[in-house]
């Protein structure tokens, strides 16, 4: 069984790239909020100034430090489908159901924010971005067993995204097959959510 | 009677009163009076100065001032001034009152600490000259007062010469060598010229060798240096002469003759004696038109002998004993006694015509180094080679700073200071570095937006183990149920 840990939005974006890293750097200094902070920072010296961008990216790396797997549970387990394996009076704790999902389209959001911070005093307005992942999963079997889901198979994985901060497009990337572990193990299980958690973290659409 | 007395003695007093009086005058007339202040400002090469006219009567501190302000200064706004040359400031001030008229003495101030430039002080006529005085500074104002003979225009300059005496010995002192053929001076005994002495040929010599000797307990360093005929120093060096009472060699040795003058100097007068002088031109002149005193035996005895082979000696060296004096001995009694045969004290040298003091005991007299015959020294019998190189072979300094001492300074100092900006550069940008931070407020994770669409519709297979495969088992079954259908 491989790791399916080593994959993260920062491969998924190219994040490590010095082209596109250079090219996030510009489009962040067209925004508004960067503008801002350097012309607060005007009387502070050069090598501040030219610190800041360098500054944001590296904070911003960490956010994108989210590994992809991550993203597929957190979608798989908004299944309303799935809800029905917690009825232990239907299929008992030493049942195993293999779940078939087919073709299916994941959307992720997530926003991470940053505060620039001199001499331990924030400056500026706070940096938001928006993170936007689009996976398309051919096909998914989920090993569910007391409620919890052990691993997955995975068929072909592509996926395409964004990293926005205002209307700047910071990073982008194509429609471009992801190669990911054919199986997925999650070691004790990723419990599926009742359905009272659903409706506070997404809303999901069934075809 | 009385009365007589009263008047011879009131006669006797008026005379010494005015003799006192006319004493106090003549000191003062004799001590002259200013004229012409001039400030002797180093320009140009090392020997060059400039007078620039400071006062009248007395030093005009705003024009003294301006004089200095004229001076090029350091980067940290003191003056640059030259070593101190008193010898060539004294020489600028006898020139300068030797051109005036008007000067009959002058007075030489050397340069002090609140006074970085010497001046000197032109004097109307001095009747009465003054000791020549070289006394050590006190960098207070105390001048130091050189006679001079008063100048008479329209007179052909004389010929300097210094006096020289028994009684005067630790005077810088000057002798002529007449010859025009290579040859050798002597000096035998208390004749030996004391340091500070100079040699000055009429005809410039392309090597000179001067065997001195130390006078006292401590070996004793020896300036030598080399004058062309126009009095300027071309060459200068120095050699340690240990007291062992031998006698060492000095050379300077020039390529063609070019040496004019060469002139011994020690810190202590009289330190080292000088017994003789040899000198070699490199181009042989023609003998001398005008017979010397002593021509006959001169001319009978002398030979045109080279002096040996011009060799470095340095303290550990000595040279030994001199040989006995026979062949020219032999043929300078033939020819004709030598006047005024004075014994010598040193074996070596009884033979042998040597400059001496006149015989009516004058204390001071001008001595003129005639030709002296030169011993039969067999070793020395050589023929004369030209100086291949214009390598002037003089001892120097027992420590001579290797030239690249102060590159590797400079270096040192140079990767010091570039070491040190960087390492200041790097901290500097450490230190302003943590100084901006950048904090992750959220990443967003807690609060995603996530959804699943498919268009398919979801299956599922329920796998049910009705017995477990142990080792007993007799079978293991494992029920596979379709979504939808009965268990």
């Amino acid at each position: 069984m491989t790791s399916q840990n080593d994959l993260t939005l920062l491969q998924f974006f190219d994040f490590e790239d010095a082209k596109a890293r250079k090219e996030g750097l510009n489009a962040l200094y067209g925004t508004a909020v960067m503008r801002g902070t350097q012309a607060l920072l005007s009387t502070a010296p050069s090598l501040l100034q030219n610190q800041i961008a360098l500054s944001v990216m590296e904070a911003l790396k960490g956010a994108l430090a989210v590994p992809l797997v991550d993203v597929l549970t957190s979608a798989w387990t908004t299944r309303r489908e799935l809800k029905q394996y917690l009825d232990r009076s239907k299929f008992p704790r030493e049942e195993l159901i293999d779940h078939a999902l087919g073709k299916h389209e994941i959307q992720s959001t997530h926003r991470p924010k940053l505060q620039i911070m001199l001499d331990q005093s924030p400056i500026g307005a706070e940096f938001e971005f928006a993170v936007n992942v689009a996976l398309n999963v051919e096909a998914a079997i989920l090993r569910i067993h007391d409620g919890r889901i052990m691993h997955a198979q995975l068929g072909k994985v592509s996926g395409l995204g964004s990293v926005k901060c205002e209307e700047a497009t910071l990073f982008a990337r194509a429609n471009k097959p992801i190669v990911l572990p054919q199986t997925l193990s999650f070691g004790q299980g990723i419990a599926v959510p009742w359905p009272k958690e659903l409706a506070l973290t997404s809303s999901a659409t069934a075809a | 009677m009385a009365e007589h007395l009263r008047g011879v003695f009131w006669v006797c007093l008026a005379a010494v009163l005015s003799a006192l009086s006319l004493a106090y005058a003549a000191d003062d007339t004799a001590q002259g009076s200013d004229f012409l202040v001039l400030a002797i400002k180093p320009e140009g090469d090392v020997k060059d100065y400039r007078m620039v006219p400071v006062g009248e009567q007395a030093v005009d501190h705003v024009q003294y001032r301006d004089v200095v302000n004229s001076m090029p200064r350091s980067l940290f706004g003191g003056v640059i001034v030259r070593p101190h040359d008193e010898r060539a400031e004294l020489a600028q001030c006898r020139t300068a009152c030797a051109a005036n008229a008007k000067c009959g003495n002058f007075t030489y101030v050397r340069p002090g600490k609140d006074r970085p430039i010497g001046v000197c002080h032109l004097r109307r006529v001095a009747e009465k000259p003054a000791d020549v005085a070289v006394e050590k500074p006190n960098y207070a104002d105390t001048p130091v007062t050189i006679a001079m003979a008063p100048v008479v225009e329209n007179e052909a300059p004389k010929p300097e010469v210094v006096f020289v005496s028994p009684a005067v010995r630790n005077e810088h002192k000057l002798i002529n060598v007449d010859s025009r053929r290579n040859g050798r001076s002597l000096f035998a005994g208390e004749q030996s010229p004391g340091a500070p002495i100079t040699f000055r040929f009429n005809e410039p010599v392309a090597t000179a060798k001067a065997e001195v000797r130390a006078t006292g307990k401590d070996r004793v360093w020896a300036n030598i240096e080399a004058l062309d005929v126009n009095g300027r120093v071309f060459k200068r060096s120095g050699t340690w002469i240990a007291s062992d009472g031998d006698a060492h060699q000095v050379l300077v040795r020039t390529e063609s003759d070019r040496i004019g003058a060469v002139r011994i100097t020690t810190r202590d007068p009289g330190a080292v004696r000088v017994d003789g002088i040899d000198f070699v031109r490199a181009a042989p002149t023609l003998a001398e038109a005008t017979p010397v005193e002593t021509a006959e035996a001169i001319d009978a005895a002398e030979a045109d002998i080279p002096p040996p082979e011009p060799e470095f000696t340095a303290e550990a060296f000595p040279l030994p004993a001199r040989a006995q004096a026979r062949m020219q001995t032999k043929d300078v009694a033939e020819s004709a006694p030598p006047p005024q045969d004075q014994p010598v004290e040193q074996a070596p040298t009884q033979h042998v015509t040597v400059a001496e003091l006149p015989a009516d005991g004058s204390q001071d007299a001008t001595i003129t180094i005639p030709i002296a015959p030169a011993e039969a020294q067999p070793v020395e019998a050589q023929p004369v080679e030209a100086v291949p190189t214009a390598i002037a072979e003089t001892t120097t300094h027992p420590l001579q700073q290797p030239p690249e001492l102060p590159l590797l300074a400079a270096a040192g100092a140079a990767v010091f200071l570039l070491g040190g900006a960087g390492l200041y550069r790097h901290n500097y940008r450490r230190r302003t570095l943590a100084r901006l931070t950048t904090n992750i407020l959220t990443d967003g994770r807690s609060r995603p937006t996530v959804s699943l669409t498919t268009d398919e519709p979801d299956m599922s297979l329920r796998f049910a183990v009705r017995a477990h495969a142990t080792v007993s088992a007799r079978q293991t079954t494992i029920t596979i149920t379709p979504d939808g259908a009965a268990a």
